[in-house]
């Protein structure tokens, strides 16, 4: 069974004069493990796909279900758990708090999942993943003296404390170069050869075309169904 | 509210501690105003109570005053000599006590003091004071509750035998006698001497004015005393016009003895003096009245500083709101990012609500703190005893982090129904 499922998902925000259709009729599953590339252009509703999957707003209409449960059946408090425990967000303007050291911005991930760790095994487990990412040496440091690549593999040293089911990445390397790009690409490849899911935006089809699937959204809509990579 | 959620707090609060301090200043600033003021009315409070205790609460008392008339022709006749003549008379006291007459089996007067003020310069050698001639019976330190420190009052002996014999008031004391004892030395009022038995305790201000309220700065002589050597007339002089006045008793202080009512002997004291003074130069006060009057005041009076501490941590409150409404404001992304790592809308009014919180009891704490250094500053200035009601350290902090709480929940409301998609989102 698919771990997320979209039936003709729509959403719209309504606004004085039209209303805006960000989502119309998406129908989509994507099955736990997979590695899967959005992309489209700027405005065709990828970011609101994204955060829909992730339970941060809701379907306007249709139906969504996470993990076989009805998304429009749970409340705050059990999308927020979900959340917390089943889903790692990496965004691309990265999100780090500016005032917190690189260790505490991973930590900050335990805050609302409820993991039942002690300090102690929870500041080990955010070690090691700063060091899978490649950033041992950096501990102390404050997000702004680290370079764009590197804030974003924080970023994804933090969605992956809470051993997320699911890693949802929205445009991960857009404000990155190439090198450093392809890195954090690499990067969260990997976690779907550890058995993750893997759902990355993009525009960059040479980026995309490396994963599992590539879904093309234009004006809210999936072009001709999924395409699915050699 | 958890231990860990208000360390959170104070945590992200002192992420940005200038922010914070700047927020905390409207509660520190509500809350040290109100516990200065609180303290401040409170010195003034036991002042005044202080004041109208010291008169006696089982007294009456008959004050001589110079009447409208005689005021109005000292303007009038400024050039000339003239002679006033009003208050209460020593035929009259026989009168009042006789009227009041004993209660069944027993007096209802433990003592009736009378007192004559004196014009008269307190000297020694070369030194003056400036000190109250005041001319009473033996019976003064009983009805007035003021002890000897030195020696002895005037007796009824002295008073027998019209002796020349004073006591002192504390101040007095010091002022002729920095050094020395003055018991048994001798002191020149007007022009005649007087040997002084005895220095009384310092004693405070009794009543609002006049030259009788001041206690620690009079000299006492026997009653009898001040007619034998003063004579019943006594003649000021001011820039050559002379002033005769002639009043036999400034003041009469009645002591009602225990068990009988105040209020009656107040009213038999009332109506005689109404039917004998109608020009108003006699006057008839009951401390014991003055100080459930004054008790009434104060109640509206502690309304009063009551809202002036709500409307100042009003102020302190709504600038907390603002700030924590500006702070969420600029907080946005951290909020959007909190929930995306799986804070609920719950989660994110606690944590804005403790910040506010701990901001205002940290705030309130220094501001009870601070509030508390002023009055004591404000108190050495102005030469008084500061005094604290106990209560109001406790009340300041909690009324002040309950403004916090209060003014912080609009501001977590907000954050928390702020929309996590637009919350994250880079412009
Ligand atoms: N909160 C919102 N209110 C109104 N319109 C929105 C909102 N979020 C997104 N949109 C609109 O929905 C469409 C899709 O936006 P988005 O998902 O961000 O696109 P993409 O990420 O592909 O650039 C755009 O037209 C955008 O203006
Ligand atoms: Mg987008």
């Amino acid at each position: 069974m698919s771990l997320l499922k979209l039936d003709q998902v729509a959403k719209i925000y309504p606004m004085p004069g039209e209303d805006v259709h960000a989502l119309r009729q998406i129908t989509l599953e994507i099955d736990a493990g997979e590695c899967v590339s959005i992309v489209g252009s700027s405005g065709s509703g990828k970011t609101t796909l994204l955060y829909l999957l992730g339970l941060l707003t809701d379907p306007s209409r249709g139906e969504y279900r996470f993990d076989g449960a009805a998304v429009e059946d749970l409340g705050d408090r059990e999308r927020s758990a979900l959340r917390g425990r089943e889903i790692g967000f990496v965004f691309q303007s990265f999100h780090l708090l500016p005032q917190l050291s690189v260790l505490d911005n991973v930590r900050l991930a335990a805050r609302y999942a409820g993991l039942g760790e002690g300090v102690g095994a929870l500041q080990a487990r955010s070690r090691k993943l700063l060091e899978k990412v490649g950033l041992a040496h950096r501990l102390q440091h404050r997000p702004r003296e680290l370079s764009g690549g590197e804030m974003q593999r924080v970023a994804i040293a933090r969605a992956l404390l809470s051993e997320p089911s699911v890693i949802l990445a929205d445009e991960p390397t857009g404000n990155l170069d190439d090198t450093n790009g392809d890195r954090v690409f690499g990067l969260l490849q990997e976690l779907s050869d550890d058995g993750k899911t893997v759902v990355i935006v993009t525009h960059d089809l040479a980026l995309a075309s490396k994963t599992g699937r590539m879904i093309s959204l234009k004006d809210g809509e999936v072009v001709d169904g999924s395409l699915t990579a050699a | 509210m958890g231990l860990s959620l208000l360390r959170e707090a104070g945590g992200n609060l002192l992420l940005h501690k200038g922010r914070s301090f700047l927020a905390a200043l409207g509660i520190i600033f509500g809350v040290a105003s109100v516990i200065c003021m609180l303290s401040i009315s409170e010195v003034a409070r036991r002042d005044v109570i202080g004041r109208i205790e010291r008169l006696g609460l089982r007294n009456i008392i008959l004050d001589s005053r110079k009447p409208e008339r005689v005021r109005n022709r000292e303007k009038r006749d400024s050039e000339k000599s003239w002679l006033a003549n009003y208050g209460l008379t020593l035929r009259e006291l026989d009168l009042v006590s006789d009227t009041i007459g004993p209660q069944g089996s027993r007096p209802a007067l433990d003592a009736l003091v009378p007192m004559r003020i004196l014009f008269h310069d307190v000297r020694v050698g070369s030194v003056a004071s400036d000190a109250t001639i005041v001319a009473t019976t033996a019976d003064y330190p009983a009805v007035m509750n003021h002890s000897v420190s030195r020696g002895r009052f005037l007796s009824d002996a002295d008073e027998a035998v019209s002796a020349g014999v004073c006591a002192l008031g504390a101040t007095a004391a010091r002022e002729l006698f920095p050094l020395g004892n003055p018991v048994g030395q001798v002191v020149e009022i007007g022009s005649v001497h007087f040997k002084i038995v005895g220095v009384m305790e310092p004693h405070g201000q009794t009543g609002s004015s006049g030259v009788l309220s001041h206690p620690d700065k009079t000299v006492w002589i026997p009653f009898e005393t001040s007619f034998v050597r003063f004579g019943k007339l006594q003649v000021r002089r001011t820039s050559g016009v002379q002033e005769a006045t002639k009043v036999e008793v400034n003041r009469a202080v009645m002591k009602v003895a225990d068990g009988v009512s105040l209020r009656a002997v107040a009213s038999v004291a009332n109506n005689l003096i109404d039917s004998r003074h109608r020009g108003g130069d006699v006057v008839v006060t009951v401390p014991h009245t003055l100080l459930r009057e004054h008790r009434k005041a104060e109640r509206i009076f502690r309304w009063v500083m009551a809202s002036l501490a709500a409307i100042s941590l009003l102020v302190g409150g709504v600038g907390i709101m603002n700030i924590m409404l500006a702070n969420m404001a600029e907080r946005r992304q951290e909020i959007g990012l909190r929930r995306a790592l799986g804070a609920t809308r719950l989660d994110i009014v606690r944590l804005f609500i403790a910040e506010s919180f701990v901001l205002c009891l940290v705030g309130s704490v220094l501001g009870v703190a601070s509030g508390a250094g002023l009055a004591v500053l404000v108190g050495q200035l102005a030469q008084w005893t500061v005094v604290f009601e106990p209560i109001s350290f406790p009340l300041g902090i909690i009324v002040g982090a309950s403004t916090g709480l209060l003014f912080g929940t609009l501001p977590a409301m907000r954050a928390a129904r702020l929309d996590p998609v637009l919350a994250l989102r880079v412009e």
